[in-house]
């Protein structure tokens, strides 16, 4: 069957979400909303999860300070981040390109992001793009560290790196990512050609498994239809349409 | 007895030229836009400007008006409307010195 970039990481993450944790989704994160409804429909059934914008899994009043809140009482089991520029030591950025005085492009800024990476228990990182001008050698900001000081209060990081091309492992020892498992469709060697840090490959290192048609139908019927209010261009887009 | 309600430009008067102002309205909501006009016509420079839980409409009109010298926020954006315009032009032209918070 065949199936979207988008899709294909949603599924991804499906696979990654445990039953009977915590999960929050927050703004402007289309991919790992769908990849927790997807698991909460097929493989986690016992989940608390709360997505942002989503009346359906957003049990507070507007706005998203409930969901900072429980992450900073510890109450976040899985949180998802994206950003501009990700690299080898886990440090993403979301704030500019460039000089931060003098910016070429200046993003909106961390949005509490950079507590969430630290409070949380696990962080999966997503993008949509796998190329050398996301993974870079160092961020140009590093709106959140994948590694701290022990001085510094954290519950949670890094755990995961999903793109199209990849699933990133965490090396907490070694604090940097390694290449776990290839996406179908991609190689090692074209998932290190795509990153522009000396990306380490995990003796492990495998293919993962292509989505499989129930995990897609189910994508795009049930999981399509409870997003569709909340991000009805994502769904429009980038979730295929069943055809019988 | 002591009358409480007062007018809005004797209200924006109350901030002078390089005040810390803070808004709690965020990307699009709440925001107390009648104010910042009131303010913006009294050609108010150099404001400091703190907003929470992030900024958006409030602070790109104070930014296209240049009343701004600082700005702390976690974020500044248009909500659904996507990227704050005037925020973002300032600052890639160094117009403005910026506090980034988480």
């Amino acid at each position: 069957m065949l199936y979207s970039p988008e899709e294909l990481m949603a599924v991804t993450i499906a696979r990654e979400v445990r039953d009977g944790e915590t999960v929050g989704v927050g703004a402007v994160s289309p991919i790992p909303a769908a990849g927790c409804i997807l698991a909460e429909q097929l493989y986690a059934p016992h989940l608390t999860l709360i997505i942002l914008d989503c009346e359906e899994y957003y049990p507070f009043p507007a706005g998203s300070s409930e969901l900072h809140f429980m992450a900073q009482r510890g109450e976040l089991d899985l949180f998802f981040l994206s950003g501009i520029q990700f690299d080898r030591r886990g440090n993403f950025n979301l704030h500019v390109i460039g000089d931060y005085n003098a910016p070429t492009v200046r993003m909106a800024g961390a949005y509490g992001s950079a507590m969430l990476y630290y409070m949380a228990h696990r962080v999966i990182l997503f993008r949509d793009q796998h190329t050398p001008r996301v993974f870079v050698e160092k961020v140009d900001f590093v709106t959140g560290a994948g590694v701290t000081p022990e001085s510094v209060h954290r519950e949670g990081g890094p755990a995961l790196c999903v793109t199209p091309k990849a699933i990133l492992g965490w090396d907490t020892a070694a604090g940097e990512w390694v290449l776990d498992q290839v996406q179908p469709g991609s190689s090692v060697e074209e998932v290190k050609q795509s990153t522009g840090f000396s990306l380490r490959v995990s003796s492990t290192v495998q293919s993962a498994a292509p989505p499989t048609e129930q995990e897609l139908l189910m994508l795009r019927t049930v999981v399509k239809a409870k997003l569709a209010r909340s991000y009805p261009e994502f769904v429009r887009e980038k979730i295929l349409t069943v055809t019988a | 007895m002591k009358e409480k309600l007062t007018s809005l430009a004797e209200a924006a008067a109350v901030v002078t030229d390089g005040a810390l102002l803070g808004l709690t309205s965020s990307t699009l909501d709440n925001a107390p836009m009648a104010f910042l006009r009131a303010l913006l016509r009294r050609g108010v420079k150099k404001l400091r400007l703190v907003t929470l839980t992030g900024g958006g409409l409030n602070a790109d009109l104070l930014i296209g008006a240049e009343a701004l010298a600082e700005y702390e926020t976690c974020s500044c954006v248009l909500g659904p409307y996507g990227a704050a315009p005037n925020f973002q032009r300032a600052l890639r032209a160094g117009l403005i010195k910026m506090k980034d918070t988480t």
